[in-house]
């Protein structure tokens, strides 16, 4: 049976035990981590995970969820009694209006390839030895490199008793890793990440090239005083910003419970006019485009941000019915837990025409950055993070890079950083978090609040 | 489940390797949370699955799967064989694993009501009773949220060197928490229960009610609070679950063995405590004493044995402020050549890796009262409420943001202090310490800990009493 048929089966189950609507959701992935450092495969896994969640509303709008780990039709006929006894018990919600009607979905082709299922482990241990080589082989002062190969092959099915019935299939793959220079008193750090759906399109020559490059170039940090800078970021490093737009910003959710920097601001000009941001889950261009989200509604293109006027928010099915609205397919994929708040995940932001040289050109006093390290929110509200820069950051004075940068701890408000936005890079990258395209950012004001030792 | 283990690590040593564990696990988890009043989500999980280490050729391969037959589990260990022959091909040196005698034996989490058992109706009163307090005692209320989790899991891990070992353990606990907006501000304020290796009655010793009460009178008055004094150097006192967290993030973190030796660089990152510095280096004053013990009984990290079958252990990492040890696993502790694993194994699933995790690192009491510390103390303030930490990549630098603060004037606590924050170096931090209280001493846990790739979030213990840091950097510019 597909994991669509045993949804079909699992709704069918539920129905005949006197539900009012079901939501099914199940899903089976092979998941393999390689994991190298120092040179060696420390950690190599391979894990196949299966689980099938039911969500059961009985018709006085109460509601309960099981999970099980298993597609044997007594534990799933189990799970959904676990359910809907955990529904009798509950109060009404008088929010919940309906699950979504059956749409047209158009699948999307592209997103599945055999040559990433089928990467065996020993080609995986030689293409982690060649990347791990050609690091070592760029520089004499190269000490050693460490980082991750992945590869996930995900079959999921979402149906619900409304006739909502859909499947896909996909595969990806990404390579990371973190090269580390050293000579007498000194070491530098570079990281580069490259990620595909077609594990045989990595590019794992130049993603060791690019990293080691920065390993040897980050030698010899000195520490800049704390205080403000023009900022260029990396498109590692744009991603933490935009992700911040959409969590805190977009999700109706967060809109509504007072959590949004963006309360009462649609429709006006909240971040910089030269920043455009849309979320489109069918874009091929993102790292896994969706045709449906987690309640099995189609994907469609919304814009976020246009110029920097916020334009629209992000609804699930219960969201876009509980404020009169439609929902923009943007419910989170869920097993066996609440479910998250509506975010955008596949936000593409609209490349500019400044090339990486003309941005530090263009800089006076300023840093490049390569990526963030444990980034935490202070208040949500006003949009205010701290983090640590991580494995690369020069600082740059009059236009030209001087000299590497010690590791900074940054305080500042992501949307005071978006505001002042002067130059945006002319070519996009894949990000992950999970399937952002993104191009680099310069700021003119970017605030550093503290000092570490390396 | 035992039989089927069986079969898997026959399978393994007739294929050759040097060593295996199997473990199969089955588990249940139960949460139930209310929000803003009313019963948000009923969950319950069902889990099962086992996963195989083995060593072949000097390197490592693990696979993992849900699928709980014969023919999965030789399957699985085949493709668990074939991955650490892969490995092989990149290992420079073999691995090396101290020695534990194998045992068989059993343990159990010693529970008076099992949680999981409990009406659901029962649970649920509680949350919405709790969330009604935090309501009548808000008038800038936006929104509430509260849950209570419960989870069982039995597991028999075997080992190719004979190891046998069984176990069931329960943890339970929650939290709530309330937003509030007012004055141009919106803060936040939780209650919780500490999560315990208990049973129900670690939720029905707490009055959730009273704490949600206590919540919400200072979450309003951090609506009309003055802001934290910016970027002064100041006393600062922790005496909470932000002291639990503190812990967790600088030492906690800093003495794992397997970040210290880079097995983490791609994630969660390394430590600056390298062995180099074991035995000599000041961590911090002499009033400070951090051990990781696995054997209090009802803490939130506490088991039998780990997951490499070593019998759970109390084991020093700081003592009278030097840093004497490492949390460590077999591999990790015979690579800086020690002789013994210091128990810390564990995986969050069958399908995960075992990793070098947090047991219960415990800030050990001192000999003050905590009302004498504050009685002591002539300008400070106090800070509660985990919210803000961020940690660099060496576990050195560190920024805090507790979610409220008091001002503590001539031995006594007076006004709250809004948006709190502090920074500093771990050791300089620790260092600072000059008194630490014993009656106050309890166990707190963290919740959430994540680690290793894929990532795995485990929940650890922390016990600690009111501490007072000297001289703390305070009120970061941008940060409140």
């Amino acid at each position: 049976m597909s994991l669509l048929d045993i949804s079909k089966w699992a709704i069918e189950e539920a129905m005949r035990l006197g539900v009012y609507q079901v939501e099914v959701t199940a899903n089976s992935s092979l998941d393999t981590t390689t994991r190298f450092t120092k040179n060696a495969i420390h950690q190599n896994l391979a894990s196949h995970n299966q689980s099938l969640s039911v969500k059961v509303i009985m018709q006085d709008k109460k509601s309960g969820i099981s999970l099980v780990n298993s597609i044997d039709k007594k534990i799933i006929k189990s799970g959904i009694e676990r359910a809907i006894s955990m529904a009798k018990v509950s109060l009404s919600d008088p929010d919940f209006k309906t699950m979504p009607e059956p749409k047209n979905i158009t699948p999307i082709k592209g997103i599945y390839y055999n040559e990433t299922a089928e990467y065996d482990p020993e080609e995986k241990a030689k293409s982690v030895k060649f990347l791990i080589d050609t690091a070592a082989d760029y520089n004499k002062n190269i000490k050693w490199s460490a980082g991750l190969f992945t590869t996930q092959v995900t079959k999921l099915a979402i149906a619900n008793s409304l006739g909502v019935g859909v499947e896909t299939e996909y595969t990806n793959s990404s390579i990371e890793i973190i090269t580390k220079a050293q000579t007498i008193g000194t070491e530098g750090s570079g990281f580069a990440v490259d990620r595909k759906r077609n594990a045989k399109e990595i590019d794992f020559y130049n993603v060791a090239l690019n990293a080691a490059e920065d390993a040897v170039s980050t030698m010899n940090p000195r520490r800049i005083p704390i205080g403000e800078y023009e900022a260029i970021f990396r498109p590692e490093a744009t991603t933490l910003f935009i992700d911040y737009v959409g969590s805190l910003g977009f999700s109706a959710k967060a809109y509504n419970d007072g959590q949004s920097f963006l309360i009462g601001k649609l429709g006006t000009q909240v971040l910089n006019n030269k920043l455009t941001i849309w979320d489109n889950g069918r874009d091929l261009s993102t790292y896994m485009p969706q045709a449906f989200d987690g309640e099995g509604v189609p994907k469609r293109a919304i814009m976020l941000l246009n110029g920097g006027v916020p334009e629209n928010l992000c609804y699930d099915n219960y969201t876009a019915l509980k404020f009169g609205k439609e929902s923009t397919g943007h419910a989170p994929i869920s097993f066996g837990g609440p479910r998250d708040s509506p975010t955008p995940i596949h936000k593409i932001v609209d490349s500019g025409d400044a090339t990486s040289d003309e941005m530090i050109q263009e800089t006076k006093k300023g840093v490049l950055i390569t990526r963030f390290w444990y980034v935490r929110t202070i208040r949500p509200d006003q949009g205010t993070i701290s983090g640590m820069t991580c494995d690369g950051i020069w600082y740059i004075e009059n236009g030209e890079i001087k000299h590497p940068s010690q590791q900074m701890r940054f305080t500042d408000s992501f949307v005071r950083v978006l505001q002042n936005i002067d130059l945006i890079g002319n070519k996009s990258t894949v990000k992950v978090t999970p399937s952002s395209t993104l191009p680099m950012l310069k700021t003119a004001n970017f605030r550093f609040t503290g000092h570490t030792e390396f | 489940m035992q039989e089927l283990a069986e079969k898997g690590l026959d399978k393994a040593l007739k294929l050759g390797v040097e060593y295996a564990d199997v473990r199969v696990i089955e588990s249940e988890r139960r949460t139930i949370s209310v929000k803003d009043g009313k019963p948000d989500k009923l969950s319950h999980t069902l889990g099962s699955g086992f996963g195989v280490r083995a060593i072949v050729n000097g390197g490592w391969g693990f696979a993992g799967s849900r699928e709980m037959t014969q023919e999965a589990i030789h399957k699985t260990v085949e493709q668990a064989f074939r991955i650490a022959k892969a490995s092989a091909l990149t290992t420079k040196k073999k691995v090396k694993l101290v020695e534990v005698p194998s045992i068989t034996a059993s343990y159990e989490t010693k529970i008076v009501k099992d949680p999981i058992s409990v009406p659901l109706e029962e649970i649920l009163e509680i949350l919405i009773s709790a969330d009604r307090s935090f309501r009548d005692k808000s008038p800038h209320v936006r929104s509430t949220s509260s849950q209570i989790d419960a989870r069982r899991e039995v597991k028999y891990t075997l080992t190719s060197e004979g190891t046998r070992i069984s176990q069931k353990i329960y943890l339970c606990g929650g939290e709530g928490r309330g937003i509030v907006r007012g004055n141009g501000q919106t803060q936040k304020r939780t209650y919780e229960i500490n999560y315990g290796s208990r049973g129900y009655e670690n939720i029905e010793e707490v009055d959730l009610s009273a704490r949600a009460s206590q919540a919400a009178i200072e979450a309003e008055s951090l609506l009309y609070a003055e802001v934290c004094p910016t970027e002064t150097k100041s006393d600062i006192i922790l005496d909470d679950s932000n002291l639990a967290l503190q812990i967790h993030e600088t030492i906690g973190h800093g003495s794992e063995l397997d970040r210290v030796l880079g097995t983490e660089v791609d994630y969660a990152g390394m430590s600056f405590l390298t062995p180099d510095k074991k035995g000599n280096f000041r961590y911090g004053s002499k009033y400070v004493n951090f051990v990781a013990d696995a054997t209090i009984e009802g803490a939130a990290g506490s088991f039998g044995f780990d997951d490499e079958g070593v019998p759970a252990k109390m084991v020093d990492l700081v003592k009278n402020g030097i840093f004497v040890g490492y949390q460590s696993s077999r591999e990790t502790a015979a690579e800086i050549g020690d002789k013994t694993s210091s128990g810390a194994m564990k995986a969050s699933s069958p399908l995960n890796l075992p990793l070098v995790r947090m047991t219960n690192i415990n800030l050990l009491p001192g000999e003050w009262k905590s009302e004498e510390i504050i009685e002591d103390t002539k300008e400070a303030i106090l800070m509660r409420g985990q919210n803000l930490y961020s940690v660099d990549q060496m576990r050195l630098n560190f920024q805090f943001g507790p979610e409220i603060g008091w001002l503590i004037k001539n031995g006594e606590i007076t006004k709250v202090i809004r948006n709190p924050s502090y920074t500093a170096m771990s050791y300089d931090f620790w260092g600072s310490v000059d008194a630490v209280a014993k009656d106050d001493w309890k166990m707190y846990s963290v919740n959430g800990c994540a680690k290793g790739k894929p990532v795995q979030g485990i929940i650890v213990g922390h016990g600690g009493s009111c501490t007072r840091f000297r001289n703390i950097r305070v009120g970061v510019k941008g940060g409140n």
